[in-house]
């Protein structure tokens, strides 16, 4: 294999996935305290159709155009969320779940219909993303990696995931005070001061902001599982919110580089000549990480051991 | 009503002699009847206020409508005669220890400093001089010793310090406290005693909410009985009488009384 290669097409998957993974990881520890780790698999459901049409309206995959779409299908859920726990008397949950579908149900006839029409989305783009389909053709030969214009042509889904990854570690270093307070205690954080609405708005904005920069190159698999397995295995792994942050975006990397490398390269050590989805690799990594955690992680194995000795406990007395 | 008059006629502005805690007409309505109505309260100035009655008789939801936690169908709370927004900083509260997830991954130091939060302002973070007055406070509920604890790993008694010298670390004027004594063993109650009789004898009033009815008129100074509306409030020794406490708990009151009848004026 030429290694220049593997800077024109293995490099920017592994960079666009490692951006995705980190800022999605990020958000994920915030969803994971507050035990709304579903509003990820929600929201990444929910903006589906608006995405399609913004992609079918403004015929380009800029993230832009389809984060209008999908801020407008947010804007569409939340509304028809509210609509009919009023009028169909049903509970929140029963509600979302309801709508949820609905709209995701909504967005795979609308790339049907599109397919149908010759526009490039189709649902397996949806699911797997197209990280294999991220190709910086721009370095011909290693010496030419000196030259600025070479980095400046790296492809648009990289820098989108790269920028969205620095907004999002921005964000929540300068509101870390904020998050954490209304994370652990919302009625505090409110009387105190700080609308533990806003500040759920504003994680929710984030989470909807990357789940959409992050669909287009890795999909919707992957977007769920980066949002919760890091941060949830990190969970397990500490008992300080710092230490839990940064774990989880170590582990995130790991994911996203060991899963990409695995789905590239792990076929042709055993002789075959294929390549695996990088994309379901890296969740599936991710899975095996979390119960790795769970399993011989610090703080649930000790659980379980004294529920274990607790139930000794009762059992014998 | 007269002494009250009199204080007033002590200050010169209006505003500083008027309660710290007020409310007129208050009433919460979750949907389905209101669950406060009308309640037109005042607590005095350095005072202990229990808040007490039946379950399902509002006593939380009057505090919480009163610090915007929870939407009011009616009326308002003022604080020394002032709209919340403007007083907050002056307000502590500690919601019921239940309310929040105790496997939260924070140090007993790190609950604390969310005290300091409210002074602090948005985006401006924590600095060690902070840290050190969450430590101070931590040390008058006895529990400086446990500063870097993993709050997990605390007694129910334990972790209502921590709320309340979360509280204390406010340095607040008028305190909240949502069932302090709930699940506490009787150290910690004591503890919660001893602080909050400082706090009243530094001019300071706490609002608490308080289920054991034997206790009342010992640790209070006064009484809001409530259920739904206000049954009675005034001094705890007029307030708590056998016949309010029929009229606010009903046919429950013959099995209260049975446990902690000596405590109640006949």
């Amino acid at each position: 294999m030429n290694p220049i290669h593997f800077i024109q097409v293995d490099l920017p998957a592994v960079l666009a996935a490692l951006f995705a993974a980190c800022a999605c990881a990020l958000l994920g520890n915030f969803l994971v305290l507050r035990r709304q780790s579903l509003m990820s698999d929600a929201i990444s459901h929910a903006v589906l159709p608006g995405i399609v049409i913004a992609f079918m309206l403004a015929g380009t995959r800029a993230t832009a155009a389809m984060f209008a779409g999908a801020a407008l299908a947010a804007f569409v859920t939340v509304i028809s969320i509210s609509f009919i726990k009023r009028y169909a008397r049903l509970e929140a949950g029963a509600a979302m779940g309801v709508v949820f579908s609905i709209m995701f149900a909504a967005g795979v006839v609308l790339i049907e219909l599109g397919g149908a029409r010759n526009v490039d989305l189709d649902a397996d783009c949806v699911l797997y993303g197209q990280l294999e389909h991220i190709l910086w053709l721009a370095p011909k030969t290693f010496a030419s990696l000196r030259d600025p214009l070479v980095w400046l042509d790296m492809p648009r889904q990289v820098t989108t995931l790269a920028a969205t990854f620095v907004m999002t570690l921005l964000a929540v270093s300068l509101f870390w005070k904020e998050l954490k307070i209304a994370s652990f205690d919302p009625q505090l954080a409110t009387s105190l001061g700080f609308s533990a609405g806003r500040i759920d708005m504003g994680l929710m904005f984030f989470v909807g902001l990357v789940a959409v920069a992050a669909f287009e190159s890795v999909g919707s698999i992957l977007v769920i599982a980066m949002f919760i397995c890091p941060a949830a295995a990190a969970r397990v792994l500490t008992e300080r919110l710092v230490t839990q942050v940064w774990l989880s975006q170590a582990l995130a990397a790991v994911s996203a580089i060991a899963g990409y490398l695995l789905a590239a390269f792990g076929p042709g050590v055993f002789g075959s000549s294929s390549s695996l989805v990088a994309s379901g690799m890296i969740a599936l990594i991710s899975g095996i990480i979390l119960a790795a955690a769970v399993l011989w992680g610090g703080r649930s194995s000790r659980r379980l051991a004294s529920g274990r000795a607790q139930e000794g406990a009762s059992v014998s007395a | 009503m007269l002494w009250r008059v009199a204080e007033r006629k002590d200050h010169v502005g209006a505003q500083t002699a008027s309660a710290p805690f007020s409310t007129r007409a208050l009433s919460v309505d979750y949907g389905n009847g209101p669950v406060v109505r009308g309640v037109d309260f005042e607590a005095p100035h350095s005072s202990l206020v229990a808040i007490v009655g039946p379950n399902g008789a509002g006593k939380s939801t009057l505090i919480k409508a009163s610090l915007g936690l929870q939407r009011s169908s009616a009326g308002e709370a003022r604080f020394w005669g002032r709209p919340l927004r403007e007083m907050r900083k002056r307000i502590g509260y500690v919601p019921q220890r239940g309310s929040v997830d105790w496997e939260f991954p924070v140090s007993v130091t790190d609950v604390v400093t969310m005290g300091r939060y409210g002074m602090l302002g948005w985006l401006r973070p924590v600095t060690a001089a902070h840290r050190r007055a969450a430590l101070d406070y931590l040390d008058q509920v006895g529990m400086a010793d446990f500063a870097d604890r993993q709050i997990s790993r605390l007694s129910g008694g334990q972790q209502q310090r921590v709320f309340v010298a979360r509280a204390l670390a406010q340095e607040a004027d008028l305190y909240f406290l949502d069932e302090p004594f709930a699940g506490v063993d009787a150290a910690t109650e004591k503890t919660l005693v001893d602080v909050l009789r400082r706090l009243r004898d530094q001019g300071k009033t706490a609002v608490i909410v308080h289920h054991d009815l034997a206790t009342v008129i010992d640790y209070f100074d006064h009484v809001l009985l409530l259920n739904g509306e206000v049954i009675a409030s005034g001094a705890a020794k007029d307030a708590m009488t056998v016949e309010n406490l029929q009229r606010a708990y009903g046919g429950r009151l013959a099995f209260l009384e049975g446990a902690s009848g000596a405590a109640f004026r006949r």
